[in-house]
């Protein structure tokens, strides 16, 4: 009886139980049919008109509400705005009702996501901007993105952890091989700060201390500093998010100090500003940059105004549509090759940049022509230079329809031969071959014509600035005949102009000590002379060659 | 008539102390250059610094004043023989005799190890005199020091030597 009683109330237990279960499960199902049946459309609607608002495509294959409290998508695809290939791409997106998003099998074209973002980042941002929750954590496994594009070359894997909690935030995420990020940090009010690591290949960001406080338009960088493979880096700068992205910012590193100021534009952050390195300022213009592959920095500059001096010496280049692109051989050596328009003419070489340590080492070489001369010639050349020891720059130069004034060497001539017509030369063909080596300056097979004369020869100066010089001058008659000198000696040797007159110089570039060197010109004269003549004119000659007058204050100090 | 004798009295007098000044600096440069001659390169070189002091106008002053450096310089007293061909250098810089002033202090230079002094003096040496070579291809100027040396400048147009008693003693280019 007992027993009978048992296994009637154990029966109706489980008859209550699988009834209570067989109507739960039909209600689930039914909620679940219902859910799944209202959710396909109202998903597709929802994505239609996020897409029409932001001039994208959003599609997905499935989408099923997992019970109790996911809604699971599958093979979700935003298109760019042509809406043809996909910007972004998931095999499984899981939202979660309590903020957790999952992303799975992610794939990212970044060009066409750059470009998306460029034009309707504000826009997303603006609208965006109230609604994150206080708590949310968005988690991307087996992502990939293409960062040349869907259909060029090889993606690289990554993942990401980013959690948002009531004020505080921490991101994790890694890529390709060797490079991760690690940040966290706290915002209030308009206020950010966060710290945190980064290593890149072979670049490792670390003590990365940051704060900017973001009101409206305004986002101010108060402060950002890191150290960048043991390096200091220190920046500040202002941003303004208007209908394009504004900075201004400074940056030291290295004992270099850069300034400057960048803006969005369709193809991509153009920036301008100045860098100041060593001996060195370069002012530059309409600059944009991108990195290729981890470790190939390509720049474009249209302008860039370069003023550096070396062993004392100023110089100046102005270029204009330089490219250059960067191999970021290892963090402290670059390899630079570069090419650029200077003077109308072409410069094209290669830089190997050691910034190990300071002073920075820099060897080049490179070639240059066409270099315009303002209008009286071109420039070629090749230039081999390993500062701060050592430049060398050889070429050659030739000049067409030149004019000639004042110079030194011309002053000088024109005073000593009394011919006044030397100091202001015009309508002068030129060309020489010329070396710079640290402070030599050489200036080989120069020859000079013009209507009055002809020139040939070689003109050194060493590294204190003395000369040493042999030429051969050949004048016309016209000239001849200006000076005294010249016309004593057409008097003396018939057909004078015709003959050479071979001449060296040497000492002190202002001050140059002149020899009229022995030629069949000098035997002529010397036949129509008197030895006692020639001591004379000597004698006289060096009565006219005056000492220096030195001022006592500017001589040697005693003691 | 009174004015006319007391001015030829004070000019009489005025020529009368000038000659004096000369007839002493004489002898105290024929002094100093009999010790000279001698040997006696101290005592020359006291009378040398005489002639300085006691007589500052006298035509022998630039030969004494050079003797000072020289003096120096062959007891291998580098850095006041150095201090006195500044001083002398200072001092005559229109002179040629400067220029052998400049000279000896590359010279100490040299010996010095000063790189940087050899080549302000290189420099100085190089802007000192403008040469001008129409018929010859050297010009010469000869010195006789206190000390009774000859020295004797060759200038070409890229170098100068000098040559002390025949031997060379330096050469710089130019």
């Amino acid at each position: 009886m007992l027993m009978a009683n048992y296994l009637q109330r154990f029966l109706f237990k489980w008859k209550y139980t699988i009834l209570i279960l067989l109507v739960t499960g039909a209600m689930g199902t039914a909620f679940d049919f219902q859910v799944n049946r209202w959710l396909t459309p109202y998903s597709l609607a929802l994505a239609n008109a996020i897409g029409q608002g932001y001039q994208t495509k959003i599609t997905f294959e499935t989408v099923h509400y997992h019970f109790p409290n996911s809604i699971i998508l599958k093979n979700v695809k935003i298109f760019s705005p042509d809406k043809k290939s996909p910007m972004l791409q998931a095999s499984r997106v899981t939202v979660g009702v309590l903020n957790n998003i999952a992303i799975d099998g992610m794939a990212i074209d970044l060009p066409a996501l750059k470009n998306y973002w460029v034009w309707y980042g504000n826009k997303i941002y603006a609208r965006t901007k109230g609604l994150p929750p206080e708590n949310i954590r968005l988690l991307v496994s087996n992502g990939q993105f293409y960062p040349h594009g869907l259909a060029n070359g090889d993606p690289i894997g990554f993942k990401m952890d980013l959690r948002l909690d009531q004020g505080s935030f921490s991101a994790h995420g890694s890529w390709g091989l060797q490079s991760s990020l690690d940040l966290w940090g706290r915002w209030h009010a308009h206020s950010i700060d966060w710290k945190g690591f980064i290593f890149y290949d072979k670049f490792y960001i670390l003590d990365i201390d940051g704060n900017l406080n973001a009101q409206g338009k305004d986002i101010v960088l108060k402060k950002l500093t890191f150290s960048l493979n043991g390096d200091n880096v220190t920046a500040s700068g202002h941003f303004l998010r208007q209908d394009f992205f504004q900075c201004e910012a400074d940056v030291t590193f290295k004992n270099t100090r850069l300034h400057f100021y960048a803006h969005n534009t369709r193809q991509g952050l153009v920036f301008k500003g100045t860098f100041d390195l060593q001996n060195a300022h370069l002012a530059f213009k309409d600059l944009m940059a991108r990195i290729i592959n981890g470790h190939l920095l390509k720049l474009r500059i249209k302008q860039m105004q370069s003023n550096f001096s070396i062993h004392g010496n100023e110089y100046r280049l102005p270029l204009e549509d330089l490219w250059a692109s960067i191999h970021l051989v290892n963090p402290d050596q670059e390899d630079i090759a570069l090419s650029a328009k200077i003077y109308a003419g072409h410069l094209h070489g290669r830089i190997f940049l050691n910034t190990a340590s300071v002073p920075w080492q820099v060897k080049g070489q490179g070639q240059f022509e066409g270099i315009d001369m303002a209008g009286h010639g071109l420039l070629s050349g090749k230039f081999k230079l390993q500062a701060p020891q050592d430049m060398e720059l050889t070429g050659s130069v030739a000049l067409h329809h030149g004019n000639f004034n004042g110079s030194d060497l011309q002053q000088w001539m024109a005073k000593t031969l009394q011919m006044p017509s030397l100091g202001h030369v015009s309508n002068a063909d030129i060309s020489s071959r010329f070396t710079i080596n640290g402070k030599l300056k050489m200036l080989d097979d120069l020859k000079l014509n013009t209507e009055d004369f002809e020139l040939s020869g070689f003109f050194h100066l060493d590294a204190d600035d003395l000369v040493s010089s042999r030429n051969s001058l050949r004048f016309s008659q016209k000239l001849l005949g200006e000076s005294p000198l010249g016309r004593r000696l057409i008097g003396l040797v018939s057909g004078a102009w015709t003959l050479p007159f071979e001449f060296s110089l040497s000492g002190d570039l202002h001050r140059m000590n002149f020899q009229w060197d022995n030629s069949p010109l000098k035997d002529r004269v010397r036949q129509h002379m008197f030895g006692f003549i020639e001591r004379m004119i000597d004698q006289r000659v060096d009565a006219y060659s005056s000492y220096k007058v030195t001022i006592p204050n500017e001589s040697v100090s005693p003691g | 008539m009174l004015y006319v004798i007391i001015l030829s009295l004070l000019l009489q007098g005025f020529l009368w102390v000038t000659c004096v000044e000369a007839s002493e600096a004489d002898l105290e440069w024929n002094e100093a250059v009999g010790l000279a001659k001698q040997g006696e390169n101290d005592f020359a070189f006291m009378a040398f610094r005489g002639v300085l002091d006691d007589c500052p106008s006298s035509p022998h002053c630039l030969a004494a004043a050079f003797a000072q450096g020289e003096y120096y310089f062959l007891q291998n007293n580098l850095s006041l023989a150095s201090d006195e061909f500044k001083d002398f250098y200072a001092k005559y810089p229109q002179h040629q005799e400067a220029l052998i002033a400049l000279i000896y202090l590359i010279k100490i230079a040299q010996l010095q190890q000063h790189p940087d002094d050899m080549k302000e003096y290189r420099s100085k040496a190089a802007s000192f005199r403008q040469l001008i070579f129409i018929f010859n291809d050297k010009k010469y100027f000869k010195f006789l020091s206190g000390f009774q040396r000859k020295h004797q400048l060759v200038y070409y147009i890229n170098k100068v030597e000098l040559y002390v008693n025949g031997q060379l003693f330096t050469k710089v280019s130019l």
